[in-house]
């Protein structure tokens, strides 16, 4: 019976030759799942046995693996903003750059908003990624999450159950802001806002994942566009709109703005890379009396 | 002998001056005074306790002195000079119970720690070693029931480390594994070996104290954050399992990386962690120059690049070169049974800083 130290090094040779990059680091992943085991202790027992029904499921995965299906959809989870979400291939796996989205959805409601009435929708919501993180840390807000997918919903339904939010998350299924039943003082988005061309282009993985989460027309701010369209009536007075996107969308997403918009304060907020990746509009400030 | 008991006068004076103070009405209401003084006079009970042990212990010697001057019976004589004996050896196990207790307290020594492994010269054998490294310190945390955390890791080809951050999580983590700082040094014959020939390797241990963002506060000015991207647009169009982070703090050059497959936000959070511990030591390290050689043995490491232990696999020998001591048993070593040798070190420590604080 091969060691877990072989099985490491075949694994991580087995998805190096397939071109799959990080192939080490998905190695590893993979033989923590099949053996049930934290890293630390994969680690220290690199001479602990594998069982053929071991090898066999970790067979079953690099199989998988190979044919380019993401790795988070075989597995039937991602970690995101230090929880873990249960991905289904009926959503967007999530994106370590929608972090940002949600610290700054934090951040803007901690700093400028009155935290006791907060009233937030997070549109699109595909996993409950955002919506979830956001009711963790945010103890007094009400969330509404909509989704076009009632499939999506479901997956984010088991999200918000199984991390204890159900009672201040609610579900909405429909197009965008239109199943909402009041308005908010928060809006947060990350739709799709990849252009319909770029997609078959990028990697194979995302080929994977449901278009629906991904397209966003011919250049990818359709769903935006429409988003920045209705939520004028739908937000409220002292309200902000903080939307998810691609670099060079901002400025037409910024000029959308300024046109539904006009009194609103824009500004734009950096992922990791460095590159512009959330915009925040946020209405009118309230007059000191 | 007696003179070290003398060090405890101002030392019970102190406690008792404590407990009056914290009777007065206007003190025992007043909670965040009862808490200061409360904990100091919590850091006094050990010696007070032995002050109180020696004045009992004094008073039967002296009983049993004035019995054996006036005692005619020599049967009587002969057992109460027996007893004298025992409360003299009593006395003597108290006056090293004070000494162990006046050497002042390491303030790391409760702290959580960041572990570093690194392989040295040797190759992939030298990989091999720091892996077996830090299997013998990932049981050895398991034996006291400590927490580990692997923060980041860089394997080489034939399953070895060529380096290794763990964090160790547990009340005195740093207490025990900060003798394992400085060069290690593994003699046996490799796996890759065909000829049967004996080669030296090495790896490098650091041991960090974790510090909190309380006590070392990063502004956030000075430090870049960077993530390690190919270009392109990001967001929805890439789908990647590693993530990782890389936290450069300018005004000291340190770098601190993190990658794994979980959540930015969390690698970011152990970036900054390691970042701090790093500035930390680099700070004690610094402090650590400027005190005097005899305060410096009292912070129990060596230089970090110093080669403290050798492991000679034929011989079945560790020698630890600080105390120049040898060990035996490696393969129970490395698999966490490190006890023997940190006490060791724990005892020579001890010594060192009494012998220099003048108590004789």
């Amino acid at each position: 019976m091969p060691s877990l130290r072989e099985a490491l090094q075949q694994t991580h040779q087995i998805l190096e030759a397939s071109g799959i990059p990080d192939a080490r680091l998905e190695a590893e992943v993979m033989v923590m799942n099949v053996m049930r085991m934290p890293r630390q202790d994969i680690f220290a027992q690199q001479e602990l046995a594998v069982s053929s029904q071991q090898q066999e499921t970790l067979s079953q995965v690099i199989d998988r693996r190979k044919q380019r299906e993401p790795l988070a959809y075989i597995l039937g989870y991602k970690e995101f903003y230090g929880v873990n979400l249960l991905v289904t291939p009926d959503v967007l796996i999530p994106r370590p750059e929608t972090e940002t989205l949600v610290e700054h959805a934090l951040f803007m409601s901690l700093m400028g908003m009155e935290v006791a009435h907060l009233v937030i929708a997070d549109v699109g919501t595909g996993t409950g990624a955002i919506a979830l993180n956001l009711a963790i840390h945010l103890p007094a807000a009400r969330i509404y999450a909509t989704d076009s997918s009632e499939k999506a919903l479901m997956v984010a339904n088991y999200n918000i159950r199984r991390h204890n939010v159900a009672d201040r998350v609610t579900l909405c299924h429909g197009d965008l802001m239109e199943p909402l039943p009041e308005p908010v003082d928060l809006i947060v988005a990350n739709l799709p806002y990849i252009p319909t061309a770029r997609i078959p282009t990028l990697q194979p993985e995302i080929q994977w994942e449901p278009a629906a989460a991904l397209d966003g027309g011919e250049q990818g701010m359709d769903q935006i566009t429409r988003l920045i369209a209705q939520a004028s009536e739908r937000l409220n007075p002292q309200g902000s709109i903080l939307l998810e996107m691609d670099p060079e969308q901002v400025p037409l997403a910024e000029e959308l703005a300024r046109q539904y918009f006009p009194e609103a304060e824009t500004g734009v907020e950096r992922d990791l890379a460095g590159l512009d990746r959330v915009l925040t509009i946020s209405r009118g400030v309230a007059e000191e009396a | 002998m007696d003179e070290i008991f003398d060090k405890l006068g101002p030392i019970v004076k102190r406690y008792e001056e404590i407990e009056s103070t914290m009777a007065l009405p206007e003190v025992a209401t007043d909670f965040e005074r009862v808490q200061t003084l409360a904990k100091e006079r919590a850091g006094l009970e050990e010696l007070v306790g032995i002050s109180r042990r020696w004045q009992q212990l004094a008073e039967e010697r002296g009983d049993l002195e004035s019995m054996l001057r006036a005692e005619n019976d020599p049967e009587l004589a002969a057992m109460a000079r027996e007893e004298l004996e025992e409360v003299d050896t009593k006395i003597e196990q108290l006056g090293r119970a004070l000494r162990v207790a006046l050497v002042p307290k390491n303030p790391n020594d409760e702290r959580d720690v960041i572990v570093e492994v690194r392989s040295g010269t040797g190759g992939d054998e030298a990989s091999l070693f720091a892996a077996d490294l830090y299997r013998a310190y990932s049981r050895y945390a398991q034996l006291h029931n400590w927490k580990i955390d692997i923060m980041d890791s860089s394997a080489s080809p034939l399953g070895g480390f060529n380096k290794m951050v763990f964090g160790v999580q547990g009340k005195g983590a740093y207490s025990r594994l900060k003798y394992e700082r400085g060069v290690h040094r593994v003699q046996r014959i490799p796996e890759t070996e065909t000829q049967g020939r004996i080669h030296t390797s090495t790896a490098t241990v650091a041991v960090l104290p974790q510090v909190d963002e309380v006590e070392i506060k990063i502004d956030p000015d000075t430090i870049r954050i960077d993530i390690f991207h190919a270009g392109g647009h990001g967001g929805q169009n890439v789908n990647k399992v590693a993530t990782a982070v890389r936290i450069v703090h300018e005004p000291s050059g340190l770098t601190v990386t993190c990658q794994d497959e979980r959540s930015q936000y969390k690698n970011k959070s152990k970036a900054m962690a390691m970042l701090r511990a790093r500035l930390f030591d680099a700070e004690e390290e610094r402090k650590s120059q400027e005190m005097s050689q005899t305060r410096r043995s009292q912070v129990g490491t060596a230089e970090r690049s110093e080669k403290i232990r050798t492991y000679n696999y034929p011989q079945d020998r560790i020698t630890d070169h600080r105390i120049n001591s040898s060990f035996h048993d490696i393969p129970k070593v490395m698999d966490g049974f490190l006890d023997d040798i940190i006490d060791a070190l724990s005892t020579w420590e001890e010594e060192q800083a009494l012998g220099e604080a003048g108590a004789s």
